[in-house]
């Protein structure tokens, strides 16, 4: 019995899958609506964030926790050089690092004796310092000069941002100058209110209001560029969290000196967006961005979930022989089935209207084995199952089945290139009865999905002969 | 989001802020000191069953490719960087004074109709750029990936017809890293060593983008031998340095070209622009009163200014060029200020927006997801928001209406109308 295996995909050739969009796509990127038993692409999903997890413990983070820790792991650490994940590391105090710490005691033995006692029982139990260091490039929290840590998950320090203060500040600047703007109009509003109504009331108000606020407001005028107006402060008192400079800075000493192993490269400065260190030695261990769960759901009938993969059966090229110009050539094609229930499928030659554009260009006319097929239903432990029982109850043409086990079948088909060079391309219609998708709809038996072949290159072989 | 974290965490959405640069998008929260993520302008595809990195600058006229791109784009931002469901949600969007409608219309079809946010301000980076400063008067300098844009800012109003535009800018400088590369470097495999041009391998973008973050400095200035009395710094010569291309293979890049690298924006060898001459001419074309206010509060803003001691090299080339017989008499300003960005110069203009995204006043400065489903076109900045109500009115007239506008009459209605209101508002204070 001949083995199955997944395409040839060397030679380019893959299968890509119509959207009920006419976007194409692999199966993998697509989703199948159980509601309306229709393949959807990416588009016409609706996307919703659901939960957050960690990509490397896997564990779980509550929607506000994530927000305050700004979407970051709280124990996962990564390679501020290669973004690996890093490892802690446990040493004893003997280490040369902590050389210091252990001379102390020592000096203290002399003097106690009740202290050496104690002591060889503190070193078993307590006296373990963690650091951190990457598997993959040998970079370590020790280079950058972090100091040990007590415990293994210890609070690793992390970048500060030191302007924030400043950003804060200009934040309250121009939040008071809204205010002052919000003001100005709502005494515009009253001062046409007066004349218009005459109350001598709020006329002596806003005539007050207008001096005082007036008065502040003087110097208060708006940025505009074109019609786009932004108000900004009084000019005498800019926001004042910058000063201009007669003598700009010119590049320091240290970077001309150093070697470029020592100074980070672009990808490594962009993961602290708030600083972008250029030294080597200013950079931090990066906390694991989190992930999110997302559900997702059918944009034309909202509130239907779905998966894909369990639904649609899977069409692999697995075997493609050098594809001769205008004659047969036999491919063999799997399809697997993913469902819990033997499937009746058909494939039939997709043909559309030449007007339109079509999103996949056929080249090759395909010949599918036109009878109706079985596939058994997908069983995890018949992946275990060497027997070939099953083969022989189906009673396969060996014409047109090459090899069958568990839910999988080896087909063939017969492809025409219609085109001496590039790819053959073509395109089939999968046909397959859904009972088991939807029990008790009888109507919505069979689902037609739209499978698009590219078996790669036409050979030049009959070119020579 | 479910129920009960909005119960608890109140139902208040922080707007996102979202700066798409031509090498690289800023994304974030209103209201935050520095964006939670900088990646670059990109999207990875499949082509034929191969990955392709594409950028959207390569896709600016083409707005079908680019709206599909961008719905891969945003949809990463949102649900892999972000976690944050768009819909419903406020954005600010920081864009450039120069950017193509084709990209913002793409832009706001992709936010409005795919992801469904709430409302949308389409901010102008340099006005962020100003913003971000806490000033009203400053000549802001954004010298990005593709383009160096001088625009002046006097007394909060824009002077728009002094602004000065070129290409002096990031990618410049790297197709003159390569140049440089080429005649100066050396490649070294394991003990031979030979000239760059002869083993010239494959130098992609990236490469040397990474070469230029990591190598460029200004420390020598090359004016110094032509006009020693006007600097009197003492060149500080950069070591060469060597860079691992692949396993014993040593790119040495020696310590001149490492100065020369900004020579590219600085002393472009085909014509007489350069960053200096750009700053000057648009002084030159500044009422002479307030040239010397604006000459003291220069700011650059963007990538470049982060390549260090930029400010130094930009300041030691206006003393000269403003020194030369050129511009000597006319221009009256003897010195030059520079600002020093309150954050990373990178992300200067991202900080504007998100300062605007925390106001109160917010949504009268942006546009709508229905009045952009009713227009289906995103004003210009030169629009006020008024013209593009009006704009969707008049549209929806016609199209109620028996006679259907053509799409032609219809844009070159709006082309006339946006010719007229170009000129720059200077917003005057009434009351006084």
């Amino acid at each position: 019995m001949a083995t199955i295996g997944i395409g040839p995909l060397a030679t380019g050739a893959h299968v890509l899958y119509s959207c009920s969009c006419k976007e194409l796509g692999e199966l993998e990127r697509m989703y199948f609506c159980r509601h309306c038993l229709k393949l959807r692409c990416i588009d016409c999903v609706s996307n919703e964030v659901e939960s957050f997890f960690c990509p490397t413990c896997l564990e779980s983070m509550p929607s506000a926790e994530a927000r305050q820790k700004r979407n970051r792991c709280s124990n996962c650490l990564e390679c501020p050089l290669c973004t690996n994940t890093l490892s802690v590391i446990a040493t004893a105090t003997d280490e040369p690092a902590t050389l210091d710490n252990d001379k102390e005691p020592e000096i203290e033995q002399k003097n106690d004796t009740d202290s050496k006692e104690n002591h060889p029982d503190k070193e078993d139990s307590e006296d373990k310092l963690y650091y951190l260091s990457c598997g993959f490039c040998r970079w370590t929290s020790r280079d950058i000069g972090l100091p040990d840590q007590q415990q293994s998950s210890g609070k690793w320090p992390e970048v500060e941002f030191q302007n924030a203060n400043k950003v804060n500040e200009l934040i309250e600047y121009y939040r008071g100058v809204e205010q002052l703007e919000r003001a100005e109009k709502d005494i515009k509003i009253h001062k046409r209110r007066r004349s218009t109504y005459m109350s001598i009331g709020t006329g002596k108000i806003s005539s007050f209001q207008r001096r005082s606020m007036h008065s502040r407001t003087s110097n208060a005028s708006a940025i505009s560029l074109g019609s786009f107006q932004i108000a900004t402060g009084q000019k005498p008192k800019d926001a004042g969290v910058s000063q201009s400079t007669e003598d700009p800075k010119r590049t320091s000493e240290d970077i001309l000196e150093v070697g470029s192993e020592q100074i980070t490269g672009l990808m490594q400065r962009l993961c602290f967006p708030s600083c972008q260190p250029s030294k080597v030695k200013d950079l931090m261990p990066i906390r694991k961005h989190l992930l999110a769960k997302k559900s997702q759901r059918c944009k034309i009938l909202i509130g239907m979930y779905f998966i894909n993969r369990q639904y649609t059966p899977r069409v692999i090229i697995t075997q493609v022989p050098d594809l001769l110009f205008n004659q047969e050539n036999k491919v063999t094609l799997t399809i697997i089935n993913p469902l819990d229930a033997s499937v009746k499928f058909i494939l039939s030659p997709l043909t559309l209207n030449e007007d339109k554009p079509v999103p996949f260009p056929q080249t090759a006319e395909i010949i599918p084995p036109e009878k109706e097929l079985i596939l058994s239903a997908k069983d995890d432990s018949a992946e275990f199952d060497y027997s070939e029982t099953a083969a022989s109850t189906f009673n396969d043409d060996p014409r047109i089945v090459l090899a069958r086990r568990a839910n999988r079948l080896s087909i063939y088909c017969r492809i025409i290139p219609k085109k001496a060079f590039g790819h053959v391309k073509c395109s089939v219609v999968l046909k397959y009865d859904g009972k088991s998708i939807k029990k008790g709809d009888a109507e919505a038996s069979w689902i037609e999905h739209h499978v698009h072949l590219n078996l790669g290159i036409v050979s030049t072989k009959h070119k020579q002969t | 989001m479910s129920l009960l974290d909005n119960i608890v965490l109140g139902s208040e959405k922080v707007p996102v802020v979202l700066d798409i640069g031509a090498a690289y998008t800023k994304c974030g929260f209103a209201g935050e000191s520095c964006p939670r993520h900088i990646l670059p302008s990109s999207v990875v595809t499949c082509v034929d069953g191969k990955e392709k990195v594409v950028k959207f600058i390569d896709y600016a006229g083409n707005s079908q490719e680019l709206v599909k791109l961008l719905k891969r784009f945003i949809h990463n931002i949102f649900f892999k960087y972000l976690l944050v469901n768009p819909k419903d949600r406020r954005m600010v969007i920081v864009e450039s004074v120069l950017c193509p409608n084709t990209f913002k219309n793409s832009l706001a079809k992709v936010i409005f109709q795919h992801f469904e946010i709430q409302s949308a301000m389409f901010a102008p980076g340099h006005l962020m750029g100003l913003y971000s400063l806490g000033l009203t008067t400053a000549m802001i300098v954004d010298c990005g990936y593709s383009e160096a844009i001088v625009l002046p800012f006097y007394e909060t109003a824009s002077l728009f017809n002094c602004c000065q535009v070129s290409n002096l800018a990031g990618k410049v400088i790297n197709s003159h890293l390569e140049k440089l590369l080429l005649l100066y470097a050396s490649i070294t495999y394991g003990n031979e060593t030979k000239p760059f041009a002869a083993e010239r391998g494959p130098l992609t973008e990236d490469i040397l983008e990474e070469i230029k973050v990591k190598a460029c400095v200004s420390g020598h200035n090359p004016n110094y031998e032509d006009n020693a009395s006007e600097s009197t710094i003492k060149p500080l010569p950069a070591k060469p340095m060597k860079f691992h291309l692949g396993p014993s293979k040593v790119l040495t890049i020696p310590g001149e070209v490492r100065d020369k690298m900004l020579d590219a924006v600085f002393k472009p060898d085909c014509n007489d622009i350069s960053l200096a001459s750009m700053i000057i001419d648009c002084l030159l074309m500044c009422p002479i009163d307030i040239r010397k206010d604006l000459a003291a509060s220069i700011c650059v803003t963007g990538g470049c200014a982060a390549i260090p001691g930029f400010n130094w090299r930009l300041k030691e080339e206006l003393t000269v060029l403003a020194n030369s017989p050129r511009y000597k008499d006319e221009l009256c300003v003897k010195t030059f200020k520079f600002y020093e960005t309150v954050v990373h110069p990178n992300y200067t203009n991202w900080l504007g927006g998100s300062i605007c995204g925390i106001l109160e006043n917010l949504p009268d400065r942006s546009i709508s997801r229905e009045t952009f489903l009713k227009a289906e076109y995103v004003p210009d900045w030169t629009h006020s928001r008024k013209r593009l109500r009006s704009v969707a009115q008049a549209i929806m007239k016609k199209v109620s209406g028996e006679k259907t506008p053509s799409l032609a009459s219809v844009v070159s209605k709006i082309m006339t109308s946006s010719a007229k209101a170009k000129l720059p508002k200077v917003a005057i204070n009434d009351d006084s």
